[in-house]
C-alpha cells in the first residue's frame, strides 16, 4: 500500500512517498543516482526513434545531440485549445510547431512520428510521459509496481485544465487518487513539519511562483486540519515569462530575432534560463554560447547585470499584485490595512521562481514581513502530495483532513449573454448548486445550457466549460415547463452537471461530463497505442477495470431490483436476470469487450425500470421540498 | 406531512429534518436528505438569524471531519459517494448562511416572502450617487465613506426585525401575524443594503457583503 505524490510542473517535475512507520512518515522525495530528485518535464521525440520517446535530463541531451522535437513547459497548453492556445500564449505558442487538427478543444504540437513522417502529439500525452518516468522511478526505486497518485495542480487552474491533468495520470496508468492544489499541497507538508516542532498554527499565505503559472492561497492550519480560505492566479504568468526577455536578446545576437526557428528558440531559453539562475546570486553575468544557425555556428557574448535584468522583468512580477489582493480581500484582509496583515503568521515561498531576488523583495515589500524560507521551494509541494496520497491509499493514519475551495465561480448563460453565478468562487469543495430554467416559447421542446468558470458578467469573457442541449421537454405553453439543472463539483474540482425535466411530473436525467480532454475510449486507444507497447500489464490492469465497473454495475442493479422489485414489468424480469447472468459470465472470462458489451447489455435492460424508480424517488423528494428549493 | 428516510444498511429510521450525516443505529454515514434546512445540516435546531458565528464554524469543521470523503478514501465506492454527498451538502449549507446578510436572505425567503423592488426615490438616488461620485477622487471616497456607513445603519434596523421574528414565533412558513410585519420590513432593508454594498464594491470600497461577487 503505497501512492505517489507527483509534482507536476512545468519546468520540472518530482515525485514523493510517505509511510507510516518509515521516516516517521515524512515524505521522501525519489532521486536518482546523482541524488537529483527534479525530472525536467521535458520530453523529446526523435526523427529516429519508432517507438515512444525520451523523458527528463535524457530529452534535453538527446535534443543537442539528435534530430527531433523536444518539447518544454507544455504544461501551459493543458485544457486549452488550439486557437486560444495561439491567443494567450503569444511568445509560448511560437516556441512549438503546431500540428493541424480538426479538433480544437486540444492543442497538438508537431513531432516525428518515427517513420520519416509528423503526427500530433497533446500536453496530455507529453503530461503523461513525464509522470510514466515518474512511476517508472518509483518502481525502480520500491522494488515493485506503483500504480496510485495524488498528482498536483495549480490552484487556479479551471476545469478543463484539472480534466487534461486527471487524464495524463489516466495514459501514464495511475489511478489519480486526487488532483490536489499546488499551494495546498506545499501547506500541508511546511505545516505538519512546523507542527511536528510545536509550532505552525495560523493563518498563512502560500506564494507560489513556478515556471509557467502562479498561485496564491490564504490558508489555516490548526492540528492537522488545513483549511483553504481563499485563492487567486494567474495561470499566464511564471519563472518562463523571466526567461523570454533574456532569450530575445540571445537571438538577436545571433542575428535571427525575427526567424527563429522553435528550436533555435528553445535552445535560446536554455540559455537564457541559466543566466538568470546565475543572477539569483551575482550581480552580473557573462552570457556565452554557441547558437546553430543553418550550417553555422554563430558565438554570442554579452553581460547581463542583475540590475538590467530587473528592470525588464519588474512589469511580470508586478502582475503578482492584483492575485495577491484578490486572495487577501477574499479571505476577509484588508491589504491595505497594515493591521490586518499583522494578522497573518507568515509568507511560504514555494516554486523555483521565488528564489529570484526581485520577486523576494516584492514579496516583502506586498505583505509587509520577511517570507519564510524553511520550506524547500522545489520540493515541498511534491512532499504534501505524498502525505495526501499516503492518507487516501491507507500508507498513514494521521489524524489530518484538507479543506480546499474552488478557485473560480461557476455559472450559466442566462438571456443576453450574461452569467448567472451559482457556485461563487472559494467556495469549500465538494459542492452543488440548482438552477431552475423555464421554456421562453410555446412547445418549445429542447432548450441550450452552457456552462461557464470565470469571474466576469459577459459569457465571452469566462471560459466555456459545457455546452448541452437538453430535448425531450413536454412541449407545454410558455414559462410553463421547468428544467432543473444541478451543478456538482467534486473534491478534485471537477464538474458535473445533471439536469431534470419535471414540468408534467415525468422526470428525465441525464448527465453531462464536461470534458475537454479525452473520451475513455481515446484514452485506452492511447495507453495500447503510445506507452510502452512491451508492457503487458496495461492490458492486465484494463481488464481488472473493466472487472470492477461491472461488479459495481451487477450491485447497483441487484440492491434496486431488491428494494424496488415491485416496479419491474413482468417480462422485464426475465430479460434483466438474463443480463445479470450474462455479465456475471463475462466477469468470469478474461475478455474486456464481452465485459463491456454485457456490462452494457444490462444497463440497457434496466434503463427503463431505473426511469420509473426515479420518477418514484423525485416524486417523494419532492413532495418535501419547499417551492423555493425547486 | 411527515418525512421519514429509514437506514439502507438497518432500515433505522433517521429524521431528515434534523440532518443527519450518519445513522443512528448502526453508524453508517447516511444520503443527505433535500428536507433538511442549512441550519439543521449544521447542527441547530431550528432556523434563527442570531447565532453565535464561531460556535456556527466549529460546528461545520466537526461536521467535515465527520462525512469528508478522504475519511471513506479505504471503504467501498458506495460509501465513499455517500460522504461525498453529505460533505457537498454540509459545505451548501455553510455556504448559504455563514455571512450574516446571505443568512438573512435564505430566511426571508424560506417563509415566502420576496424582496421588494427599489421605490423609483431611491433609485433616482442612486443614480446621483453615482453621478456625485464620477466627478474626482475627494468625491468617490465622500460617497463611499457616506454610503458604507448608510449601510451599516440599514443592516442594524435589519437586524433588529431580524431578531424580532427569532424572539417571537420564529421562521415559520407562512410567517406568524406577529411576525410578518418584522420580515417584510427586514425584506425591504436587505434589498436596500444589498444595493448600497453594490455600489460601494463598484465605487471601490470595502466589501460589504461578503460574498458579493466582483464586476
Amino acid at each position: 500500500m503505497v501512492a505517489l505524490g507527483i509534482d507536476l510542473g512545468t519546468t520540472y517535475s518530482l515525485a514523493a512517498i510517505a509511510r507510516k512507520g518509515v521516516d516517521d512518515g515524512r515524505p521522501r522525495v525519489l532521486r536518482d543516482d546523482a541524488g537529483e530528485g527534479r525530472v525536467p518535464s521535458a520530453v523529446f521525440f526523435g526523427d529516429e526513434q519508432k517507438d515512444g520517446a525520451v523523458v527528463g535530463f535524457a530529452a534535453l541531451a538527446a535534443a543537442r545531440h539528435g534530430r527531433g522535437a523536444l518539447l518544454t513547459s507544455t504544461k501551459r497548453f493543458m485544457g486549452r485549445g488550439q486557437q486560444a492556445a495561439l491567443a494567450h500564449l503569444h511568445d509560448h505558442a511560437r516556441n512549438y510547431a503546431l500540428f493541424p487538427s480538426d479538433d480544437d478543444r486540444i492543442v497538438h504540437f508537431a513531432v516525428p512520428d518515427g517513420h520519416g513522417a509528423t503526427r500530433g502529439a497533446t500536453p496530455i500525452e507529453v503530461a503523461a510521459y513525464v509522470l510514466k518516468d515518474l512511476r517508472d522511478r518509483a518502481t525502480e526505486t520500491l522494488g515493485r509496481d506503483v500504480d496510485e497518485a495524488v498528482i498536483t495542480v495549480p490552484a487556479y487552474f479551471d476545469d478543463a485544465q484539472r480534466q487534461a491533468t486527471r487524464d495524463a495520470g489516466r495514459l501514464a496508468g495511475l489511478k489519480v487518487l486526487r488532483l490536489l492544489a499546488e499551494p495546498t499541497a506545499a501547506a500541508v507538508a511546511y505545516g505538519l513539519d512546523q507542527e511536528a516542532s510545536g509550532r505552525g498554527q495560523g493563518t498563512y499565505v502560500v506564494f507560489d511562483l513556478g515556471g509557467g503559472t502562479f498561485d496564491v492561497s490564504v490558508l489555516t492550519f490548526d492540528r492537522g486540519l488545513f483549511r483553504v480560505l481563499a485563492t487567486a492566479g494567474d495561470m499566464g504568468l511564471g519563472g518562463d515569462d523571466f526567461d523570454w526577455p533574456i532569450a530575445r536578446r540571445i537571438l538577436d545576437a545571433a542575428g535571427i530575432g525575427a526567424t527563429a526557428t522553435p528550436a533555435q528558440t528553445q535552445a535560446a531559453l536554455m540559455i537564457a534560463r541559466q543566466a538568470k539562475e546565475v543572477l539569483t546570486d551575482r550581480d552580473d553575468v557573462d552570457v556565452k554560447a554557441t547558437l546553430e544557425v543553418g550550417r553555422e555556428l554563430r558565438p554570442i557574448e554579452f553581460s547581463l547585470t542583475r540590475a538590467d535584468f530587473e528592470k525588464v522583468i519588474v512589469p511580470v512580477v508586478n502582475r503578482c499584485a492584483g492575485p495577491c489582493e484578490r486572495a487577501l480581500v477574499d479571505a476577509g484582509f484588508r491589504p491595505d490595512r497594515r493591521e490586518d496583515l499583522a494578522r497573518l503568521d507568515g509568507v511560504i515561498l514555494v516554486g523555483g521562481s521565488t528564489r529570484v531576488p526581485l520577486v523576494r523583495r516584492f514579496v516583502r515589500e506586498f505583505f509587509g514581513r520577511e517570507p519564510l524560507l524553511d520550506a524547500h521551494p522545489d520540493e515541498v509541494v511534491a512532499a504534501g502530495a505524498a502525505l495526501q496520497a499516503a492518507q487516501l491509499s491507507g500508507a498513514d493514519d494521521k489524524d489530518m483532513l484538507l479543506l480546499d475551495v474552488t478557485p473560480l465561480s461557476l455559472g450559466v448563460e442566462t438571456m443576453g449573454g450574461v452569467v448567472d453565478k451559482l457556485i461563487p468562487r472559494n467556495s469549500s469543495i465538494p459542492c452543488s448548486a440548482t438552477h431552475t430554467f423555464t421554456t421562453y416559447a410555446d412547445h418549445q421542446t429542447a432548450m441550450d445550457i452552457h456552462v461557464v468558470q470565470g469571474e466576469r458578467e459577459k459569457v465571452e469573457h469566462c471560459k466555456s466549460l459545457a455546452r448541452f442541449k437538453l430535448r425531450g421537454i413536454p412541449p407545454l405553453g410558455a414559462g410553463l415547463a421547468r428544467v432543473q439543472v444541478t451543478f456538482q463539483l467534486d473534491a478534485d474540482g471537477l464538474l458535473t452537471v445533471t439536469a431534470k425535466e419535471q414540468a408534467t411530473g415525468l422526470v428525465q436525467s441525464i448527465e453531462v461530463k464536461p470534458s475537454y480532454g479525452l473520451t475513455d475510449l481515446e484514452v485506452e486507444e492511447m495507453l495500447i497505442a503510445s506507452i510502452d507497447n512491451a508492457e503487458g500489464d496495461i492490458t492486465e490492469r484494463l481488464l481488472i477495470e473493466k472487472r470492477v465497473e461491472a461488479r459495481r454495475v451487477l450491485q447497483a442493479t441487484q440492491k434496486a431490483v431488491d428494494e424496488d422489485g415491485a416496479l419491474l414489468l413482468h417480462d422485464e424480469r426475465a430479460t434483466v436476470a438474463a443480463a445479470i447472468a450474462a455479465l456475471e459470465a463475462a466477469i468470469a472470462g478474461d475478455d474486456r469487450h464481452a465485459i463491456q458489451q454485457a456490462t452494457d447489455a444490462l444497463d440497457a435492460a434496466t434503463t427503463a425500470f431505473a426511469q420509473r424508480r426515479m420518477t418514484r424517488r423525485i416524486g417523494e423528494a419532492l413532495e418535501n421540498k419547499r417551492i423555493d428549493d425547486v | 406531512m411527515p418525512v421519514s428516510a429509514p437506514c439502507r444498511a438497518c432500515g433505522v429510521d433517521n429524521d431528515p429534518t434534523t440532518g443527519p450525516t450518519h445513522c443512528a443505529g448502526c453508524g453508517v454515514v447516511v444520503e443527505p436528505h433535500p428536507s433538511a434546512t442549512p441550519f439543521a445540516r449544521l447542527g441547530l435546531e431550528r432556523p434563527r438569524f442570531v447565532v453565535d458565528d464561531a460556535a456556527l464554524e466549529r460546528a461545520w469543521l466537526s461536521r467535515s471531519r465527520q462525512v469528508h470523503p478522504d475519511r471513506y478514501a479505504r471503504k467501498p465506492d458506495a460509501e465513499r459517494r455517500v460522504a461525498a454527498q453529505q460533505t457537498a451538502a454540509l459545505n451548501d449549507a455553510w455556504r448559504a448562511i455563514r455571512s450574516p446578510f446571505d443568512r438573512a436572505t435564505w430566511l426571508v425567503r424560506s417563509v415566502g416572502v420576496d424582496e421588494p423592488r427599489l421605490r423609483q426615490a431611491a433609485l433616482v438616488e442612486f443614480m446621483e450617487l453615482r453621478e456625485e461620485a464620477a466627478v474626482d477622487d475627494a468625491a468617490r471616497r465622500a460617497v463611499v465613506e457616506r454610503c458604507t456607513r448608510h449601510f451599516r445603519d440599514v443592516m442594524a434596523r435589519a437586524t433588529v426585525e431580524l431578531a424580532a421574528v427569532d424572539a417571537a414565533a420564529g421562521w415559520t412558513s407562512p410567517p406568524s401575524t406577529a411576525s410578518m410585519p418584522h420580515v417584510k420590513r427586514a425584506a425591504a432593508l436587505l434589498a436596500e443594503a444589498r444595493t448600497l454594498a453594490r455600489l460601494v464594491a463598484d465605487l471601490g470600497g470595502e466589501r460589504l457583503i461578503p460574498t458579493l461577487q466582483d464586476r
